[in-house]
């Protein structure tokens, strides 16, 4: 038997679903005698084509006017059940508005829920993508202020070689090398880690072979690469394996290359890694250098609980033989996932639950327009019944009915979600772990497929309640005379729930729009308008003594500052609020400590003279350096922060004093100036401490890397190519990466909250033409309904005013009801947001207030049209209806 | 009365004698008539046809090629021919004398 072209499947079943048994017979088979002739002269493409415009003709034209049930073979259940959908889908359709209002709603709340949970599923819900997550922990010494701190490779060492439990340990520290040269240079995110970290984790490279453990060596320098390094620095060159390459002026051998689905949940943005190489001779190595994390993975069967027990316990015994190593004997083991979620995950949950509202407002507004629907078909559904139907079969019609509506809106808002869950995603924060797993997928479908169901039932079931034969018989008896009454408890309950709801999105997303801006009025301690920063590599052999990474440094701002248009340029070694770990306990000369770890930390600041005025970082007391200041042979002097001055003197004037920081061989250092204080880790955390050096005269090493500010007359943007041009005419393979205005940076800072107003601001908008929708649908039935009503009243001399008044009571009751309680919601449920919120309290009066004459103004607004119809009604029009 | 698209699928069933069934019935409309009709269209004018007792039709075995269906033929009714003949009278005699001015658009 010679093979035929089969016509599309999914035509076919159209065809089988929509025609009936006697139409599929005649045409099907013309239309598939005709499909293989024109497959074979014509091509499968034009075949193809043509039974599709075929199959949507034969629809037309035969579709669904023959409720032929016998076609479908099988379960008679079934059967009845498929015709029970188109028959649905029939009646849905001969009310188009309504239907296509309903759905429309509908496919809102869907997408809208789809598309969050689309995003809190990967990142929150799923387990990390290693074997046996749930062994993998963070093991981090408690600080002074009991909050959990990076660790010292000492301790790290002692660890992993004396307890059992963390004998299976790594540790992480960030690392930015910088590859390329001059435009093509990037400065990449990258991590040292252990010789065992992926091995640890449980995921090996995709090309070439893991580090080993001689590699871990000091002076070794290997690298296995991110795939996205790889592909967009070496071309995805698979030969790069074993190959070295030069990075800030050293080279290193490639070991391996890590596949595109490895992600790094510590650290996602990695994208290189580099070993340890540490050895606990070095001084950087010692147990007060806390500037690494350890990451563990527990030995089988071990509980997170034991592990913390044992932490304890470790953490005693290296106190108790270090006393004045440590700031106390804390140590803690915290779950790695929920360690790197912890810091979204409020945010995350609470927009699920925007998203699930606004959800329940749609289902509500939905359920109340089938019902205002069911309520007019009540005649018919007596009918039914009277002629023999039972309640069930009744019922089933009407799920059938609910299933098509859901069905149809499930599709439109998956493709809602599908369309702006990567818009939702690419205005995440860049450091929320598994990002690039966001998307809508099968367990997000199996979401809207259970959510899709529930809607069917329950928008089927308040008419199917309502379903009494002899009530309903009453209702045909005196026709549709009374439509309106029935249901009418019901309906206008659920418009005082939308209402309600309503309310209580857009109290949230008025709590966080005033959040956001008593966030934005926040002094982060510099003047972020006007200010473009840039950092500036010296790298390369020219630059291997410190006198030329200096002049380099010296040349550049000089050059800088004379561009027409800067007002001024300066740098730092890090840029404010950009949240560096790079931190040095303080310690006073007047104020000794017994245990020098519980010194105050600050935040280094190594900078040139006109730091303080380009970045506009005032100097609240003494003087900001000088050029005096910044030579190796000046006298020893550093400036303060405000809070640090606070923290090392209260109360006292600190200029003059010496402080020391870091090893205890360091100098003493006078301090000339005491500077405002910067929100260094975010705008909202509250300000870290900072301290000051002169570039010149920080010996202990040199930065390379410098945050460069050029603050500008006009928009930075415009001045850009000119400053470019100058740093590229001092050396032109100098790189000059990650070019960023400073708004911008502040606004990074803030991303969260900013997508989290956004997400409630869309949500609350929606929810709040849902809610007024609602009112009016309910109104202008009540009205219609009421209409002979009215007329005779108008007839027995009611003015307009009158009329008017008496729907807007009616409507008044509604909106002061939903107002009412959702106010209380309101008060009940906003303290999930309090981690979202700043400077506020979650029941902050003002807006709750705000918010409440708000919606009970636009509620009441969409009154007005019903009310005004009552008002204009002619007696004799109406009475003339009887 | 006819329809336009009754008169044109009357009379293809008329051409194609024993072998009118849909598909050949499209292929006569196609190349005689210039006009291509989807398979729903001339289902439909059938349909109607056979309503008002203008055409019958049986049906044929089935094929493999048309999936197992059976084929339906269709026939003119006695009815039918003498409704077709007395349109079509009428086009001619409405056409008549025209014919000076028939070309020129």
């Amino acid at each position: 038997m010679t093979r035929t072209p089969r016509p599309p499947v999914i035509a076919g079943l159209i065809l089988r679903f929509w025609l009936s048994q006697e139409a599929q017979e005649s045409l099907v088979g013309d239309m598939r005698e005709e499909y293989v002739r024109r497959a074979g002269s014509r091509g499968f493409a034009h075949a193809w084509t043509w039974y599709w415009r075929e199959t949507l003709s034969a629809v037309a034209a035969f579709g669904g006017r023959k409720a032929s049930t016998e076609r479908l073979k099988g379960d008679p259940y079934v059967r009845s059940f498929f015709s029970d959908l188109r028959i649905g889908a029939r009646t849905l359709f001969s009310a188009p508005l309504t239907t296509t209002l309903s759905i429309g709603t509908l496919a809102l709340g869907i997408g809208a829920i789809a598309a969050v949970f689309s995003v809190v599923n990967p990142i929150l819900l799923r387990p990390l993508p290693y074997p046996d997550p749930g062994a993998l922990v963070f093991v981090a010494p408690l600080d002074r202020n009991n909050t959990p701190n990076n660790i010292g490779f000492a301790t790290f060492d002692d660890l992993r070689r004396d307890f059992p439990a963390f004998r299976e340990s790594a540790v992480l520290s960030s690392w930015q090398p910088t590859v390329g040269a001059g435009n093509d240079a990037e400065r990449l995110n990258g991590q040292r880690v252990s010789w065992n970290f992926f091995r640890l984790l449980g995921v090996r490279p995709m090309l070439g072979r893991d580090f080993v453990e001689a590699e871990d060596a000091p002076g070794q320098r290997v690298v296995i690469l991110g795939h996205g390094a790889w592909r967009r620095h070496f071309g995805a060159d698979s030969g790069i394996v074993g190959r070295t390459i030069d990075m800030d002026g050293a080279a290193f051998i490639v070991a391996g290359v890590m596949g595109p689905d490895f992600q790094n949940v510590a650290s996602p943005r990695s994208e290189i890694w580099r070993t340890m190489s540490y050895a606990t001779s070095q001084p950087w190595a010692c147990r007060t250098c806390q500037h690494l994390r350890m990451v563990t993975r527990l030995p089988d069967g071990m509980t997170l609980a034991a592990a913390d027990a044992e932490a304890g316990v470790a953490g005693q015994s290296l106190f108790e033989k270090f006393p004045k190593e440590y700031a106390g004997p804390g140590l803690r083991v915290l779950s790695l996932k929920e360690r790197m979620t912890a810091p979204f995950k409020d945010a995350l949950y609470v927009l699920f639950g925007a998203a699930a509202l606004l959800a329940l407002i749609a289902t509500a507004n939905v359920v109340n327009l089938q019902l205002g629907r069911a309520i007019e078909r009540e005649g018919a559904i007596a009918v039914r019944l009277m002629l023999g139907a039972t309640r069930a079969r009744v019922a089933r019609l009407l799920f059938a009915e609910g299933m098509v509506l859901a069905s149809i809106a499930g599709v439109a808002g998956a493709a809602l979600a599908w369309v702006f869950v990567p818009l939702f995603a690419s205005r995440l924060p860049a450091g929320i772990p598994r990002l690039s797993t966001v998307a809508v997928d099968a367990q997000t479908v199996l979401l809207l497929v259970a959510f899709s169901f529930l809607v069917a039932i329950t928008v089927t079931l308040a008419p199917a309640m309502r379903m009494d034969a002899g009530r309903l018989g009453g209702s045909m008896r005196i026709a549709r005379r009374v439509i309106g009454h029935g249901g009418t408890m019901l309906r206008r309950s659920l418009v005082i729930g939308e209402v309600a709801l309503a309310l209580m999105l857009l109290a949230a997303a008025g709590l966080l729009s005033r959040s956001l801006s008593a966030l934005l009025a926040v002094d982060a301690g510099v003047d972020s308008a006007n200010l473009v920063t840039m950092e500036v590599q010296s790298t390369g052999a020219r630059y291997d003594t410190r006198e030329a990474i200096l002049e380099n440094h010296r040349q550049i701002v000089e050059g800088v500052r004379a561009v027409p248009g800067v007002i001024d340029a300066g740098f730092s070694n890090q840029i404010p609020l950009g949240g560096n770990g790079d931190s040095y306990g303080i310690r006073a000369f007047d104020k000794p400590l017994d245990n020098p770890n519980r010194a105050p930390d600050g935040d280094r600041y190594v900078v040139n003279p006109t730091y303080f005025s380009t970045f506009g970082t005032r100097v609240v007391r003494g003087r900001a350096f000088t050029d005096a200041d910044n030579r190796p042979d000046a006298a020893k002097v550093a400036m303060v922060s405000e809070q640090l001055a606070e923290a090392l003197w209260p109360g006292e004037n600190p200029i003059g004093k010496r402080i020391q920081m870091g090893e205890r061989d360091s100098p003493w250092r006078e301090i000339v100036g005491v500077a405002e204080n910067v929100h260094h880790r975010a705008l909202d955390n509250a300000a870290t401490s900072q301290f000051y050096v002169p570039e010149h005269q920080w010996s202990q090493f040199t930065d390379n890397v410098i945050v460069l500010g050029v603050r500008t007359a006009g928009d930075p943007m415009q001045i850009l190519p000119a400053v470019r041009e100058v740093i590229r005419a001092i050396d032109a393979t100098q790189p000059i990466m990650r070019v960023r205005p400073m708004t911008e940076v502040v606004s990074t800072s803030i991303g969260q909250r900013s997508l989290a107003l956004t997400m409630f601001a869309i949500f609350a908008g929606v929810s709040i033409v849902l809610a007024a929708g609602g009112v009016y649908g309910v109104l202008a039935t009540a009205v219609a309904a009421r209409s002979r009503e009215i007329g005779v009243r108008s007839a027995l001399g009611a003015t307009p005013g009158r009329l008017l008044g008496l729907v807007a009571r009616d409507s008044a009751w509604l909106v002061c009801a939903g107002v009412a309680l959702g106010v209380g919601g309101v008060l009940a449920l906003s303290r999930f947001l309090t981690a979202l919120l700043f400077g506020i309290q979650p029941n902050d009066p003002a807006t709750i207030v705000a918010v409440a004459v708000g919606v009970a103004l636009a509620a009441m607004s969409a009154a007005i049209v019903p009310a005004m119809r009552a008002a204009r009604t002619d007696p004799v029009v109406v009475l003339r209806g009887d | 009365m006819l329809g336009d698209l009754e008169q044109l699928v009357l009379l293809a069933v008329m051409r194609t004698g024993d072998d009118a069934y849909g598909v050949r019935i499209a292929e006569e409309i196609a190349t005689h008539g210039g006009r291509d009709l989807t398979f729903a269209t001339i289902h439909k004018a059938l349909e109607r046809l056979e309503e008002k007792g203008f055409v019958r039709s049986r049906l044929g075995d089935p094929t493999p090629v048309r999936g197992g269906r059976a084929k339906r033929y269709f026939e003119i009714t006695a009815v039918g021919r003498k409704t077709l003949r007395a349109e079509l009278a009428i086009i001619r005699n409405m056409a008549r004398g025209l014919s000076l001015g028939w070309d020129t658009p």
